[in-house]
């Protein structure tokens, strides 16, 4: 088993859903349940090679890669394709592997309109490649190819079974997410160009720490990286796609979209552009962390304005994201190891957030805040699991938000050296007072939401049911990660701690 | 109570018994190792007595005016003293903190200071997005209609045109005696022959 996963291990987990896709293009279209069975079947298989991986990882060496493959790819451009998987890749991957098929067991009875779950349910299973991929890539092109492949199927995720303003949703997130794409291509290439080796292997550039590249140079391609997962994550002031994207989404869409595709960005910060850039890291941390900070507290006021409950999960994206990155901004290991625990916190609670919202939708009709109420009353499970994912959210102690964002407002006593402590305490201090808006704004939501009694208009609706038993089946696992790692947030820093290490050792030379 | 449980070990010569003393400074004390070492100030025995003395007092007036009915002068002076009134009213409103907190610091933050982020994300950030979207159409419009069409597309018409002239005028030419054509291509030939031959020679 174990030569096994050594060399196919990180193949089958990446190529898995891509197959399934495969297979349901030779199913008819109209054999609805098999195309939903086939989605589960396959999202699941590649969750069962992730738990295969994660049981035989060998925790004692997360700070190196494991299960490498590495075989010739493209020769003509010196580009490998080669794989593996570390202390930061390993959490990532897991939440991948895990909330894909929750989705894909939540489609089981919640196809958006206009239907047709064969296109659907492929276009997640291809989605769930480019991600895995993304995290798994040691190679700067085949890192890109995954990082494109991704933008496709959720162009058409909401573009078609999007909401009313689905056209220019899907438009301004594809030609937003690709011109930073375009950026990130000329930063690979750079770094192709003017390191020694001459290489796009990952591992070599991470070793070379930026050795051969002058500073000036550094910063320069370091902005076009800035500006390239920036968008991704996506940092304050290039979020506006965003909302939108998650308002018309379809619930599996937005779901997706928060829990790993923003990650996507703060990842390709942690694995390329601080080990490969030191310097230019160096010169762009108090910018991302003055950015990081206006984030938060940007996005806690402009979800303290807003009127749909959807657009609110969204912008609250954008302030907790402000908190992962601020973690990174720091160049300290502390800070990213809560950055990568808030990556994976924040993609369980808003993930889950966002199946709470759609599951309301399909009840209500209608997401408008004001005309919600009395979710207790009428549906006081799906009141519940509201307020303790809203509590969550807002970084209650106990609960597995708090170490995403307890840990990065701590980080910034202490940056590194090299960084200007008192710009980070200050920081510090205001992205604190973003824990307090987000409390307003979460409770705010939750109260005008769920208690009191059912609006007139809701009072006697049948369609007002609580929690299916589909939709226990897709949230269970998530309650129980975000109550579990509240509790053991342990379970992950031990895992990040020793790939962190050697990250911040090659981005600040300690 | 807290105050009264984190009574020092000792003070002067009386000593306390530690389940007496210090039971919670533990919990405040900061653990992370990135903090710098705090220092902490000593116990103040004329500090803690003052301290002790105000509150007695209190609690004695407080006991006098309403369990013995004492302090007479004190009674409805609110009514009587215009400073007096305006202490109760302050006191009567808990010092204004809960007006300060609900109605001026989350009442600004929730409603104008909101909306004015809101008004900026949309209509100055995103506004900046759909302008760069709009900007990126109309070059497109404009290189289209000016440049495509005009130069690119005006250079090959121009060309199109300029070879179907020249074909008209090349018809007449044309005879139909394929000897005419041969002797055509052969002069044409040996003329670019003599051309080549000056050329290199």
């Amino acid at each position: 088993m174990t030569d096994f996963l050594n060399d196919w291990g990180l193949i089958f987990v990446t190529f898995l859903p891509a197959v399934g896709a495969l297979v349901m293009l030779a199913v008819p279209k109209e054999a609805e349940d098999t195309h939903k069975a086939l989605a589960v079947v396959f999202s699941l298989a590649a969750l069962v090679m992730t738990v295969l991986l994660l049981i035989e990882f060998d925790y004692d060496a997360a700070g190196s890669l494991q299960f490498v493959v590495d075989k010739e790819w493209i020769p003509l451009l010196n580009s490998g394709f080669i794989l593996g998987l570390d202390g930061i890749s390993l959490p990532l991957l897991a939440m991948t592997a895990l909330v894909v098929p929750l989705c894909a067991v939540y489609s089981w009875d919640h196809i958006p309109a206009p239907g047709n779950p064969k296109a659907f349910l492929a276009m997640i299973l291809v989605l769930e490649t480019g991600m895995l991929g993304c995290f798994v890539a040691q190679d700067l092109i085949l890192f890109f190819v995954f990082f494109e492949i991704v933008l496709l199927p959720m162009y058409f995720l909401i573009g078609v079974w999007g909401g009313p303003e689905r056209k220019y949703a899907s438009i301004k997130f594809f030609l937003y997410t690709l011109f930073g794409s375009a950026l990130l291509i000329v930063a690979f290439l750079s770094l192709y160009f003017l390191s020694a080796e001459q290489t796009f292997d990952m591992r070599v550039l991470t070793e070379l720490g930026g050795i051969d590249i002058a500073r000036t140079t550094q910063i320069l391609v370091f902005g076009g990286m800035f500006v390239g997962f920036g968008i991704k994550v996506p940092m304050f002031p290039f979020h506006t796609w965003l909302p939108d994207a998650h308002t018309q989404a379809p619930t599996q869409g937005s779901v997706i979209l928060a829990a790993v595709l923003l990650k996507l960005g703060t990842y390709g910060f942690v694995r390329i552009a601080l080990p490969f850039l030191p310097e230019g890291a160096q010169w762009w941390a108090p910018i991302i962390a003055v950015l990081a900070v206006i984030g938060i507290i940007y996005g806690a006021l402009v979800c303290l304005a807003q009127t749909d409950m959807k657009r609110l999960i969204a912008f609250s994206s954008v302030a907790h994201m402000g908190f992962v990155m601020l973690g990174i901004a720091t160049l300290t290991d502390f800070g990213i190891n809560a950055a990568i625990f808030g990556m994976v916190a924040h993609g369980l609670i808003t993930g889950l957030l966002f199946f709470i919202a759609g599951s309301m939708k399909d009840r209500y009709h209608t997401l408008e805040i004001k005309r919600l109420g009395g979710m207790l009353v009428s549906a006081p499970r799906l009141g519940w699991i509201l307020g303790l994912t809203s509590m969550a959210s807002l970084g209650l102690p106990g609960l597995a938000g708090f170490w995403g964002e307890f840990p990065a407002i701590l980080s910034a006593y202490q940056p590194a050296e090299m960084l200007d402590e008192t710009l980070y305490r200050v920081l510090m201090v205001i992205a604190a007072l973003g824990t307090v808006l987000a409390a307003g704004y979460l409770l705010w939501l939750y109260q005008r939401t769920s208690f009191g009694t059912p609006s007139e208009e809701f009072a006697d609706d049948p369609a007002i049911s609580d929690v299916s038993s589909v939709e226990w089946i897709a949230w269970a696992p998530m309650i129980v990660l975000i109550v579990v790692l509240g509790f053991l947030p342990s379970i992950i820093f031990d895992v990040t701690n020793p790939a962190t290490t050697a990250v911040v050792a090659a981005a600040t030379g300690s | 109570m807290v105050g009264f449980l984190n009574l020092p070990a000792e003070i002067g010569p009386i000593s306390f018994p530690e389940s007496l003393h210090t039971q919670f400074e533990q919990f405040v004390e900061p653990v992370g190792r990135y903090f710098p070492e705090i220092s902490h100030a000593s116990f103040n025995i004329p500090l803690a007595l003052f301290s002790l003395a105000v509150a007695g007092l209190g609690a004695g007036l407080t006991y006098l005016y309403y369990w013995k009915g004492g302090l007479a002068p004190l009674r409805n002076l609110s009514e009587r003293n215009s400073l007096a009134g305006l202490g109760k009213k302050v006191l009567v409103n808990k010092y204004y903190f809960d007006w300060l907190y609900t109605d001026v610091i989350t009442g600004f933050v929730k409603g104008p200071l909101a909306q004015a982020a809101n008004w900026a994300n949309t209509h100055v950030i995103d506004a900046v997005v759909n302008g760069a979207g709009k900007g990126a159409v109309a070059t497109g419009n404009w290189v289209y209609d000016n440049i495509d069409q005009e130069v690119v597309d005006g250079a090959v018409n121009a060309t199109g045109t300029s070879v179907s002239e020249t074909g008209g005028i090349l018809r007449y030419l044309q005879s139909g005696r394929i000897q005419q054509y041969t002797a055509l291509f052969f002069a044409a030939a040996a003329l670019l022959a003599g051309v080549f031959v000056l050329a290199t020679g």
